[in-house]
């Protein structure tokens, strides 16, 4: 019965997804009466899917009222502490759900590989519009926090809380890992992964790819509809090729081209479905001091330009230090300290760990 | 009203479907040489072109999807087995056949696909080597439908109450040939395509950009399994016979070898493959008298064994990159030619 739950909902996330692809199709083809075909039916759904919510809230609501209850009682020390978790994670959930200014939150996060547990109850708040910077020593977890959020590890506890563009809430560990980018967060790898028998453009294609309506059998018989979309998709790759200034590489392949230029390429990848948050995997590996230079400026270029968000893990502390409004250091997992770069450089946990203790 | 005419022409002739159509037009006239070049060359070609829309379906499972599989010859036997099931044992009408063995193609290619979901790589290529050796144990325990061990003849097929002569048929083989040419041009430039080899390239970074590694291995699968089903109905029009045991890994093998030695991302590189592999034992190693004494009955093998050893050393693109290689190389050299008188 949970999982037949869990499926509808899922259901109805990737019916949504796909009915706003076929509004952002016919928005740009101008065809109104399909247009407002579609709004009714995605007015219609997002009301069922209030509906959905409230039902969720509800268990939610009973659940944590049978966990109060059972507190009371004797109970074993694990159960109790697993009890309390669940009840924490609640109270900042609803925490997160007053906040307007918010737009990711990890609350008492946990992910566990056999006997290592690589994240230990993490837990900040990512606000609208920022710069957030992870660091932390060699294997501290950044990675492991950027997959949990992606979907790509489900965490052994904890929240994962995110709200997009249309201020809906979304609890991420319910999403499958090709899911969330529905919801506007995309990301990038630590060593880039563009897919090399492609050139440039169809490269930031593949990234689009969410965001196309057409059905395989439109695809495999080369209908109209799919050449109109293919020809708006292509526009805003050059639109978003000619802003990162690399449209002179469209039709090469990125086999061989310079790593700046493979990193640009790769950000403009993620560009290509209006994301609300970027999360960057150590956007200055292998870059030369120009470079991370002009990558800082191109940074903050995009987070105004398309009213982003951008997360990222970097060992680069200057590129951190430059850029960042808060950042976050975390050591074995655990959280070291939170703040602006100023109060993180003073920090005496983080200076411990990065340097070494007395 | 001359020049546009002319203009209406370059743009068909720079349509990309205009080739494949050309070579379909071309390819329809061997019958016409029959008496010169002998019956056998016709039937070995026409073997070799329906081997060909078998291996246009492999090329999308390896070249784009990535994944290997030893279950293609199944695939051929079931069409084969389920055009006789569909004509001759429910005596449905020939486009209804199809249909059905394109239902079956669809289930066993959904089957053959979720395996793909657990495993990977040569693991993969034995655990569909498995299935496949599975159902050759079928063909030979259902005798009503395959013809057990002794194999099925077929009386051929009928369209519209007439029997159809094998030139007919050939006719058939060109037309799907051309089609699977355009279909399979059409998905490896759609998003489809590119999301198949976004799979194959890297896993994680496909489903982080949204692309479902389930559908698409899926859909890799059973589109490959359509165009081996397809050829088997071919192959059962044409050959009118087919036996159990004939689609077992030595067929798989060779289609492999095919799209391999051919260069498994070009449409014209398989049919180079399929050429070199099929084409050369059927026509021409199989009708040389010499070589046709039971001791050289396998040269054949030794030499596609051979060609495939040099090919993946020297060549890791196929034949086809070579020329693609050459060719660059020769447009190089005429550009250089005419920027030197220029200057």
């Amino acid at each position: 019965m949970n999982i037949f739950k869990k499926y509808k909902q899922t259901l109805y996330v990737r019916n949504f997804a796909k009915l706003k692809r076929k509004q952002f199709y016919y928005q740009e083809i101008g065809n109104e009466r399909k247009l407002n075909l579609v709004n009714d039916k995605l007015e219609k759904m997002s009301s069922e899917m209030v509906l959905l919510e409230q039902n969720k809230e509800l268990e939610r609501a009973n659940r944590i009222e049978e966990i109060k209850l059972k507190l009371n009682e004797d109970l074993k020390d694990d159960v109790k502490e697993r009890f309390e978790l669940e009840l924490k994670v609640e109270e900042d959930r609803q925490r997160f759900m007053k906040d307007d200014n918010a737009h990711l939150m990890l609350t008492n996060l946990s992910m566990q590989f056999g006997g290592l547990k690589a994240v230990n109850r993490l837990s900040f708040t990512v606000k609208k519009g920022e710069i957030f910077g992870l660091i932390g020593p060699n294997g501290a977890g950044k990675t492991t926090v950027f997959n949990c959020i992606t979907q790509f590890y489900k965490p052994t506890e904890g929240g994962l809380y995110y709200r997009d563009r249309l201020h809906k809430n979304h609890a991420l560990i319910d999403y499958q890992t090709h899911d969330v980018i529905d919801l506007g967060i995309v990301r990038t790898f630590q060593n880039v992964e563009l897919v090399w028998e492609l050139s440039v453009l169809d490269n930031l294609l593949v990234g689009a790819h969410s965001i196309y309506s057409s059905g395989f059998f439109t695809q495999l018989l080369h209908l109209p509809r799919l050449k109109k979309e293919e020809e708006i998709i292509k526009k805003k790759a050059i639109e978003v090729l000619t802003k990162l200034k690399i449209l002179q590489y469209k039709d090469v392949s990125p086999w061989g081209l310079p790593y700046g230029i493979l990193k640009r390429i790769e950000l403009a990848r993620t560009l290509m479905t209006n994301p609300s948050l970027i999360i960057l995997d150590e956007p200055a590996a292998g870059l030369n001091e120009t470079e991370t230079k002009e990558l800082a400026k191109l940074i903050i270029e995009i987070r105004n330009e398309f009213d982003l968000t951008i997360f990222l893990v970097e060992h680069d502390m200057g590129l951190v230090m430059d850029i960042c409004d808060q950042i976050c250091a975390i050591s074995f997992g655990q959280l070291l300290a939170i703040g602006t770069p100023t109060e993180i450089q003073k920090n005496k946990a983080v200076q411990e760990a990065y340097l070494g203790g007395e | 009203m001359k020049d546009k005419l002319l203009k209406k022409f370059h743009e068909l002739r720079k349509h990309p479907f205009s080739v494949f159509i050309l070579f379909g037009f071309v390819s329809l006239l061997i019958p016409l040489f029959a008496p010169v070049i002998g019956v056998t060359i016709v039937d070995a070609l026409a073997k070799t072109l329906i081997y060909y829309v078998v291996a246009l379906g492999f090329s999308l499972l390896i070249g784009y999807a990535g994944l290997a599989s030893l279950g293609t010859a199944a695939f051929v036997g079931i069409g084969t087995f389920s055009l006789y099931t569909g004509m001759q044992v429910f005596n449905l009408p020939f486009i209804v056949s199809i249909a059905l063995a394109i239902a079956i193609a669809i289930v066993v290619g959904s089957i053959f696909g979720f395996v793909s979901l657990r495993i990977e790589g040569m693991y993969l290529a034995i655990v569909t080597l498995g299935l496949s050796e599975i159902a050759v144990e079928l063909f030979k325990n259902f005798p009503r439908f395959t013809g057990g061990v002794s194999g099925q003849t077929f009386v051929g097929i009928s369209l519209f109450g007439l029997r159809l002569s094998n030139t007919a048929v050939w006719i058939l083989i060109i037309a799907f040939v051309v089609l699977a040419m355009i279909l399979t041009y059409n998905l490896i430039n759609s998003p489809t395509g590119r999301a198949m080899l976004a799979i194959k390239n890297s896993e994680s970074a496909a489903q982080a950009m949204g692309i479902s590694v389930i559908k698409y291995r899926l859909t890799a699968f059973v589109v490959s399994t359509v165009y081996a089903v397809i050829g088997g109905v071919l192959y059962m029009s044409y050959v009118k016979f087919s036996i159990g045991t004939h689609w077992s890994l030595a067929i798989s093998l060779n289609i492999l070898a095919a799209v391999v030695v051919g260069g498994s991302k070009s449409i014209w590189g398989v049919l180079i493959g399929t050429f070199i592999i099929f084409g050369l034992d059927l026509a021409v190693f199989k009708s040389i008298p010499f070589l046709m004494q039971s001791q050289y009955a396998n040269v054949s093998f030794i030499i596609s064994g051979i060609l495939i050893i040099v090919v993946m050393m020297y060549f890791p693109n196929g034949i086809i990159g070579l020329i693609n290689k050459l060719i660059y190389k020769i447009k190089a050299k005429r550009l250089a030619k005419n920027s030197k008188v220029e200057v």
